[in-house]
């Protein structure tokens, strides 16, 4: 005989502690946008392949579509809505989707901003190609790319400039 | 001429919105009280429904109600703007697998799934057609043998009732000239079929919609591009009055066209007249795949050419096969019909089109709107010719291309666009590319004509509001799917009113805080709501300069309002100051209307001719098919470009759909069943896809009627994808097959080569 | 929604093996289980998570031995100093996998104990003649990677077992690499081919339902054309037999190819 089970999930999203009382059966997605309220956090394909619903766990871009909530018990979850200052100034991969025109329906825009950010963090000076590359996995039906891979790109230029 | 706003590739309004999450699409929408609707969907192609088991899906805790077609005597169950053949839940029959048999509405979503897997359907099998050719066989089992009515309020040429007995839902025939003549005296008749392929629009957010029924009111979010259409069909549905039923879009995600008409909106309001509570309906992708798709289609045509390469004749025979109900696809056929010949002079010329019903899910409208179904085998079948006739491309399109100001149908608007101009920039573009590949990998390019009757009908209005604070408030019908029409109308309003893009505000589309829109279809919204917007703002200077007048005591001839303000011969005052003093309160409005109709600079049809100029040049790997994109190329020929950033995006996001319609994707039957409804058997293309150079262009000439001589793209860009990349297919391999197909995958590319001996 | 079910995560291996014996389902990334029970495929009544365990983590040279913690991310071993430096073929089917979200979620140990046809993990490891520890109350076994996999999402591994390692031997290891086909979401192609002392072992997989492996003492041995003939590939959206076999076919040769270059 199976039961539903529910318990409490202690985490922190976009640097805050919560508290949720989820189900095991609910998925981060869900717990995100319909517990929480953060519906910057877009399911699409509902199969890991689309990338609408990337978040960060710890850093790590995954498919919150297929990630069991409960599985971010003690963990840093960060989304769309945690990227700008406190003060509301946009971060610069945000800002430069703005100017590069890297959005048109911006459905996929909150999962590819996470993905970006993660692709920075793990590529500081990626290649045209080592952006394409872990992309891949983010699908953008309105744009053809090309765009969003300027945006990162001359993020990335920006960033390393701002270092030397 | 230099403007301040307008032909500036100004960041998008909408822009902060999205990057940062707080943009809010129908999907992202909740209200107290709200209940889920699952569907439950049949598992047969075609069948009549004996019963259907449901006592142990209600009694699952949280479950409220289950509705199915027996349960809707209450309200007008069949909808369809065209031919009212849909009905919102199946009733007596099911047509197709997939169709909507049950919904159960329930608190949550988990306790609606686990009762909807409790219910039972008994069914009785009824042999079912798929493909063409099984549905126009004489005797062939009928999906659909009921009278209907025509849609409400739309006046297609097409009776329901004319095709009785077959599987035609709808027929279309052009003709002029004496073609059958003509072919028989032609230099060379070069004939050619193309299948274009079941595809799916893949919008990122799916078909959802969440209803609030009450009675004398019924309130609908829905991720809609025609909420106007919407409201007319669910008025009509629950016998209310128009100004009882609110439809609103907020941002959609994703439209394409495939979230034209309606879709979802009768499932949740039927669910909360059932419930008298709100009730959303959230498809997933699956499901929406199961919702809609584009027509697929089977074209022949016989082209008769004279020795230097110039057309004779054309005769084309095009079926679509439209799925188990109608939807907007006879007007598709329509437009099809118009466009399929290509944008070419053709003395003798003669079409014939038929829609056909199958049991497969139902077709309806995807960007193009039946352009790209016949460009595949027209335009591959001029280049076909080219070759046998030794004619270059480029030069054998210069003979045959529609002058400036020349016919492309009779009666229609004359063609508003320099086509050699723009395949001239489009073919340099291509050329300008000299490369080696190596020895097994074939390299050649493929480009490719469009022009469509686009725009539909000139019907829209727009307020724009300015209050106590000098600002404006622009509200029209558009919906923002992602095409930039909020933004490209504040820049119009802005420009107008001679404000900073900043201080004007865009009011998202509803039937009942906004005016009338007719759709957001059609690539027509720069255009006809642009000069709704242009006349709206001119109306709303107008009465400040009145406002001022009065309170300067002036004549109005003696008063100007440009730049934020007012000015009379010694005096001025800003746009709020205006207002203010009229009202003697700091509050207030001046308010401007402004509409268009088919009169003046619209009268003609089609508002204006879309233009596709689009071209490719692949590599192809001979030995296992496997083909890249080396280069793209598009020209959007739009008059002017209100925001040169977004309709190069746009266009860029066109060509990317029909690459992959051209290269990857294709939804499969395997008898009656869709056997890839989801992202992973459905491939779209990714960012490794993406061509290796893109060379994105604007031909502005000022040419269109809308404002500062702009004309409608987005579409345009799409439709020559598929003849194009069949084009340099059959060059790069030097095979030119007369009976074509797409997409062309690595496995055709692959048998393509083998097959020529190579 | 998936079913309702219950969930538990053990402090140490002995909790996660009695939970097994138990009844209970083990998981650590879970991308293609949760997936699976997303469509309604699988319903375990409960999971037993296993990301808590450090017996099944951790990246280690054991003389020429390379052991790998079974619940290791692919994208942490992909960027292992060691998996580079000894097994780079191994960290290029690593890096293929899927996209960085699954890289980071899922694990060797989860991709081996799925057994979908379509990975790119698998024919490494029948490559590379790795060896596969699983732990149960009984005791402890091993396997090897080219007999753990019996049919498409069928291993030799009891319910109440769990993939701990997987070791991999570095000695003798002369030549390697992986190289993929894919023209959809899932690979169509994984070939890898290893020389290691004096035998070329040759892997094919994606195309079939299980991996197919070749080995020969020299590499002119090898016959494209009869181990396209060999496989029994699936038929989908990526093909059909005969295509994918002329794929094979023209994948070998282009690998043998290269391996003859490299030598």
């Amino acid at each position: 005989m199976t039961f539903a089970d529910a318990r409490n999930l202690d985490f922190t999203v976009n640097g805050r502690a919560a508290r949720v009382h989820v189900s095991t059966q609910a998925m981060l997605a869900d717990v995100l946008r319909e517990d929480i309220g953060l519906t910057g956090t877009k399911v699409s394909c509902d199969m890991q392949v689309c990338g609408a619903c990337t978040v960060l766990v710890d850093g790590h871009p995954v498919s919150s579509c297929t990630f069991l909530a409960v599985d971010a018990a003690g963990c840093d979850v960060e989304t769309v809505e945690g990227l700008a200052e406190a003060d509301g100034s946009l971060s610069d991969l945000q800002q430069a989707f703005i100017d590069h025109f890297a959005l048109q329906c911006g459905f996929c825009t909150p999962g590819f901003l996470m993905m970006a950010s993660a692709l920075l963090a793990e590529h500081p000076d990626p290649s045209e190609e080592d952006v394409q590359h872990y992309l891949e996995g983010n699908i953008c039906r309105c744009s053809g790319y090309r765009p969003i891979i300027e945006a990162i790109l001359a993020v990335a230029g920006q960033r390393n400039r701002n270092v030397t | 001429m230099s403007r301040s706003v307008v032909g500036h590739s100004v960041p998008r309004v909408d822009g902060w919105a999205k990057v940062t999450g707080a943009a809010k699409y129908a999907i992202d929408m909740a209200r107290p009280g709200m209940l889920h609707g699952i569907v439950v969907r049949s598992d047969r192609a075609y069948a009549v429904i004996d019963s259907i088991e449901r006592s142990d899906a209600r009694s699952v805790p949280g479950v409220v109600t289950v509705v199915t077609g027996d349960d809707l005597s209450g309200v007008d169950p069949y909808y369809g703007h065209i031919i009212r053949d849909h009905p919102v839940l199946a009733i007596n029959k099911v047509r197709f697998m997939g169709e909507p048999v049950a919904l159960v509405v329930a608190v949550s979503r988990a306790a609606g799934e686990a009762a909807a897997r409790l219910i039972r359907v008994d069914y009785s099998d009824l042999p079912a057609v798929i493909e063409l050719d099984e549905a126009l066989v004489e005797n062939a089992a009928l999906v659909h043998d009921s009278r209907y009515r025509r849609g409400s309020g739309v006046a297609w040429e097409t009776n329901p009732d004319d095709h009785l007995g077959t599987n035609i839902a709808h027929e279309a025939h052009l003709e002029w000239g004496d073609v059958d003549a003509a072919l028989g005296d032609a230099s060379v008749v070069v004939s050619t079929t193309g299948h274009f392929p079941m595809l799916y629009a893949y919008a990122m957010e799916p078909y959802n919609a969440l209803a609030d029924y009450q009675p004398g009111r019924l309130h609908v979010i829905s991720s809609t591009q025609h909420p106007f259409m919407v409201r007319a069909e669910l008025a009509r549905i629950f016998r209310m009055s128009h100004g009882a039923v609110h439809v609103e879009a907020p941002f959609v995600g994703g439209g394409y066209g495939s979230k034209s008409w309606t879709k979802v909106e009768p499932l949740a309001a039927v669910g909360s007249y059932l419930t008298g509570r709100p009730v959303k309906v959230a498809l997933s992708v699956e499901e929406a795949m199961l919702t809609t798709r584009a027509d697929s289609a089977s074209v022949t045509v016989h082209s008769g050419f004279d020795t230097d390469g110039r057309f004779v004749a054309r005769d084309l025979v095009i079926d679509f096969n439209t799925g188990a109900y109608a939807d907007s696809s006879p007007s598709i056929l329509d437009k099809s019909v118009h466009r399929a010949f290509g944008p070419y002079s053709i003395p003798n010329l003669r079409i014939h089109a038929r829609l056909v019903y199958t049991n497969t899910v139902p077709a309806s409208s995807y960007r193009g709107f039946g352009a790209p179904q016949g460009n595949l085998a027209c335009e591959y079948n001029l280049d076909r010719a080219a070759h046998m006739l030794g004619i270059d491309a480029r030069e054998i399109r210069r003979r045959n291309l529609i002058p400036p100001g020349g016919q492309v149908l009779p009666g229609k608007r004359p063609l508003d666009a320099d086509l050699v101009a723009d395949l001239d920039m489009l073919v340099d573009a291509l050329e300008d590319d000299e490369v080696d590949p190596p020895a097994n990998v074939a390299r050649a390019i493929g480009f490719g004509c469009s022009t469509s009757d686009a725009g539909t009908f000139p019907a829209s209005t727009a307020i724009i509001r300015i209050g106590p604070e000098g600002a404006a408030l622009v509200s029209t019908g558009a919906v923002e799917m992602g095409q930039g029409s909020s933004t490209v109308l504040s820049q119009i309003a802005a420009e107008e009113l001679g404000l900073p893009l900043n201080e004007v505000a865009f009011v998202q589309a509803s039937t009942v805080v906004g005016p009338f829109e007719r759709a957001t279809n059609g690539s027509r919204t720069t255009t006809l709501v642009g000069l709704a917007v242009q006349r709206a703002a001119r109306a709303a200077l107008d009465e400040l300069r009145r406002m001022a007048a009065e309170a300067w005591s002036v004549s109005l001839d003696d008063v100007k309002a440009a730049h934020g303000r007012v000015f009379a011969a010694d005096r001025s005052a800003s746009y709020g100051e205006v207002v203010t003093a009229w009202f003697g309160i700091d509050g207030g409005e001046a308010i401007g209307i402004g509409m268009v109709r088919p009169e003046g600079e619209t009268k003609a049809m089609p508002p204006f001719w879309e233009i596709g100029m689009v071209g490719v040049a692949l590599e192809i790997d001979r030995d296992t098919g496997t083909t890249r994109v080396a280069r793209l190329a598009t020209v959007g020929d739009v008059g002017c470009a209100i925001n040169p950033a977004t309709m190069e995006g746009q266009d860029l996001g066109a060509a990317t759909q029909g690459l992959g319609g051209a290269l990857f994707e294709q939804l499969i039957y395997d008898g009656g069943q869709l056997t890839n409804p989801n992202l992973v058997d459905y491939r779209v293309p990714r960012t490794t896809d993406m061509p290796r150079s893109i060379i994105t262009q604007l031909a502005e000439r000022g040419d269109g009627i809308g404002p500062y001589g702009a004309k409608g793209g987005g579409e345009g860009s799409l439709n020559p994808v598929g003849g194009a990349v069949m084009s340099a297919v059959a060059r790069a391999l030097g095979t030119w097959p007369e009976e074509v197909q797409l997409p062309l995958t690595p496995e055709r590319i692959w048998r393509l080569a083998k097959d020529r001996g190579r | 929604m998936i079913q309702p079910l219950r969930h538990t995560r053990p402090a140490d291996l002995g909790e996660a093996l009695a939970a097994l014996t138990e009844g209970g389902t083990p998981y650590v990334g879970g991308t293609e289980l949760v997936a699976a029970m997303k469509l309604g495929l699988l319903a375990p009544e409960h999971l037993v998570d296993l990301k808590g365990l450090p017996e099944l983590r951790g990246i280690e040279l054991e003389g020429p031995l390379l052991h790998i913690g079974a619940a290791t991310p692919h994208a942490v071993a992909e960027r292992d100093q060691l998996v580079r430096a000894t097994l780079p073929a191994l960290s290029t089917a690593l890096r293929s996998i899927g996209n960085p979200r699954v890289r980071w979620q899922g694990t060797l140990g989860g991709n081996l104990c799925f057994a979908e046809p379509r990975s790119d993990l698998i024919p490494v490891l029948v490559a590379l003649d790795a060896w596969l520890s699983l732990r149960s109350v009984r005791g402890e076994r091993t396997v090897r990677a080219g007999d753990f996999v019996t049919d498409a999402f069928v291993v030799d591994r009891r319910d109440d077992e769990l993939l701990v390692r997987i070791s991999i031997d570095t000695d003798g290891l002369r030549y390697q690499r992986y190289t993929r086909v894919q023209h959809v979401e899932r690979p169509t192609i994984g070939l890898a081919i290893v020389h290691r002392h004096d035998e070329w072992r040759l892997c094919l997989g994606s195309v079939g339902y299980v991996p197919h492996l070749t080995t020969a003492g020299a590499l002119d041995a090898l016959d494209p054309v009869a181990i396209a003939d060999a496989i029994e590939p699936i038929e989908d959206a990526a093909g059909s037999a005969e295509y994918k076999r002329h794929l094979v076919q023209v994948l070998v040769s282009r690998a043998l190819a290269e391996a003859g270059a490299a030598a």
